[in-house]
């Protein structure tokens, strides 16, 4: 699904954000990525969106050469995308459900279909009592549950979240990682880039470990690569749906 | 609903929205809009009216015969009957030395009075020939005017459209001089138009950037600002025809609208072809300058240039 080939972004201040990355993520897999302020997470979630290009080597993301897509193609490759960005992104004057709603308008969808599934996605991140609310007149870790509402409402191919979880309380946290797992088992890939240690440790799934622009340990997938909500679950905070 | 007018429905909502987000910027693009269009309304009234009222005067193609004066009743009467017996022509009519005299001084109004204050009437008594409307009314004019000269108690017959042609003339001038000055003019108000609308989309730069990144194509979060641009040149025109209508029922309240100059500048309305130029004008303006506002960038990613 992803595959990272030497990936190398320098930032036009002169710093080196990645250095010959190499990566490789397969279709319907969920993946951690960690490392230290700074280690490069964000920089390669940015360049699988082509929000960034990179400065050389090849990114692919669902057969794509992210890199040399012309750009009458970015829409199309970012639709097939659903991401939680790390400051959010939401539309400051759309309110909760028509911030969701308009990932499902950009996508063609009838008005009442998308009012009704945006309210889905806003209720199973128990948000349904917010769903006028304006943005900046929301907690951090509320906006951070319809950014995330956002990111899964079209059941995208590829669900890239920068510390989705940043903003949460460990309950919300586990309930957030719950319904991730809940998509990658309906065949989403998921790439979670968190430096939340303790999540982690809870989730014991592949974890990749990026160090100053490096992959400094790809992780491993774990044993028999267990399918969501079945064996391989987490003992403690994960309580089956 | 089908998709197509789910999405012109979303355009028209958000191009609303858009409005209301930025008022100050949209109502100084609109005033700027229809400001232009209002003196180019204005232009086009006058060109209309000076060259309906030319028309006019070429339609009623006529002789003036002067006669001698004083003159002779018989003499008069048999050159009458003469004069409506020459192929084209369709009615003689005698013009008194008071009805001439009056004449004048309606059509010139208060310049007027210098002939009044006189002793004696300058006016000669004359028949006024009208010709048939047509193709060939010049040429039985000049006719006219030959058979006339030289008979008895003929002052002078003359068929004078010479000033028409002058005036033609100096018309096609200022046609020219129109056409000459559009075209920067309509360059002018595509910048200053693109301007001021790119503030609009530069307010709401975040908001797109957050757009593209969640899969918008650029026509689509184009679609809002061009529905939004498009009727705001529909808007500035129908104001600016509004106005020009209003401006020539002022002129006509203030001014004698049986002189020469109300006749000349504002004896009928502007004209639907016109209109429809005006409102043609600003719709390309307006359409034109909202491309530009949110043409996109080198690399596509941002629909606002670095
Ligand atoms: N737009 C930018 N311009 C210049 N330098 C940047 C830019 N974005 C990131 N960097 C730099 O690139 C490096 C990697 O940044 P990145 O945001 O990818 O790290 P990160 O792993 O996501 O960190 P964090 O855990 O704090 O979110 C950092 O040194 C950062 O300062
Ligand atoms: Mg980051």
């Amino acid at each position: 699904m992803i595959r990272a080939f030497n990936l190398v972004k320098r930032y036009p201040g002169g710093t080196t954000a990645l250095a010959e990355a190499n990566l490789e993520v397969e279709r319907g897999e969920f993946v951690f990525v960690t490392g230290p302020s700074g280690a490069g997470k964000t920089t390669l979630l940015r360049l699988m969106l082509r929000q960034e290009l990179p400065s050389s080597g090849q990114i692919i993301v669902n057969g794509r050469n992210v890199g040399a897509l012309p750009a009458s193609k970015v829409p199309e490759l970012r639709s097939t995308i659903g991401v939680v960005f790390q400051d959010f992104k939401l539309i400051r004057r759309k309110t909760a459900l028509e911030n969701v709603a308009y990932v499902l308008n950009v996508a063609g969808l009838s008005r009442s279909e998308q009012k009704q599934r945006a309210y889905e996605a806003l209720k199973g991140v128990g948000l349904n009592h917010r769903l006028n609310a304006l943005p900046p007149t929301l907690s951090g870790g509320e906006q951070q549950r319809v950014a995330i509402a956002r990111a899964v409402v079209t059941d995208p191919e590829l669900l890239l979240a920068d510390e989705p979880t940043g903003n949460l309380d460990g309950e919300l946290a586990v309930e957030i990682m719950r319904l991730f797992r809940e998509i990658n088992a309906r065949g989403t890939t998921v790439v979670v880039a968190t430096h939340d240690k303790e999540l982690i440790h809870r989730m014991k799934l592949r974890t990749v470990l990026l160090d100053g622009g490096k992959v400094v340990n790809a992780g491993e997938k774990p044993a028999g690569q267990p399918p969501a909500g079945t064996a391989g679950e987490p003992p403690a905070g994960d309580p089956a749906p | 609903m089908s998709a197509r007018t789910a999405r012109l429905r979303y355009y028209l909502s958000d191009a609303w929205e858009e409005v209301r987000h930025s008022p100050g910027v949209n109502i100084l693009a609109l005033t700027t809009l229809s400001a232009a269009l209002f003196v180019a309304g204005l232009v086009l009234l006058v060109l209309a009216n000076v060259e309906g009222w030319i028309g006019d005067r070429r339609d009623a193609v006529h002789v003036d015969v002067y006669l001698l004066e004083p003159g002779d009743a018989g003499e008069r009467a048999s050159l009458e009957r003469t004069l409506a017996q020459l192929p084209g022509v369709r009615e003689v009519r005698l013009v008194t030395r008071e009805q001439a005299l009056e004449r004048y001084q309606a059509s010139f109004g208060e310049l007027a009075g210098v002939p009044g204050e006189l002793e004696s009437n300058p006016f000669p008594a004359s028949f006024e020939v009208a010709l048939e409307p047509g193709p060939g009314a010049a040429e039985r004019a000049r006719e006219v005017v030959e058979s006339a000269s030289g008979r008895a108690g003929v002052d002078e017959a003359v068929f004078d459209q010479g000033w028409l042609d002058q005036l033609e003339v100096w018309l096609g001038l200022a046609r020219l001089g129109g056409l000459a000055l559009a075209l920067p003019i309509f360059g002018a108000l595509v910048f200053v138009m693109a301007s001021v609308l790119r503030l609009a989309v530069y307010a709401r730069r975040d908001e797109i950037e957050i757009m593209l990144l969640v899969g918008a194509t650029p026509a689509f979060v184009r679609g809002p600002f061009l529905v939004a641009g498009l009727c705001q040149g529909l808007l500035g025109a129908v104001i600016a025809v509004i106005l020009t209508e209003v401006g020539r029922r002022l002129l006509l309240a203030y001014v004698d609208p049986s002189s020469l100059l109300a006749q000349m500048v504002a004896g009928r309305p502007l004209p639907w072809h016109f209109a429809g130029l005006l409102i043609g004008v600003s719709l390309a303006i307006s359409l034109t300058a909202a491309f530009f506002a949110v043409r996109r960038d080198r690399d596509g990613d941002a629909l606002l240039g670095a």
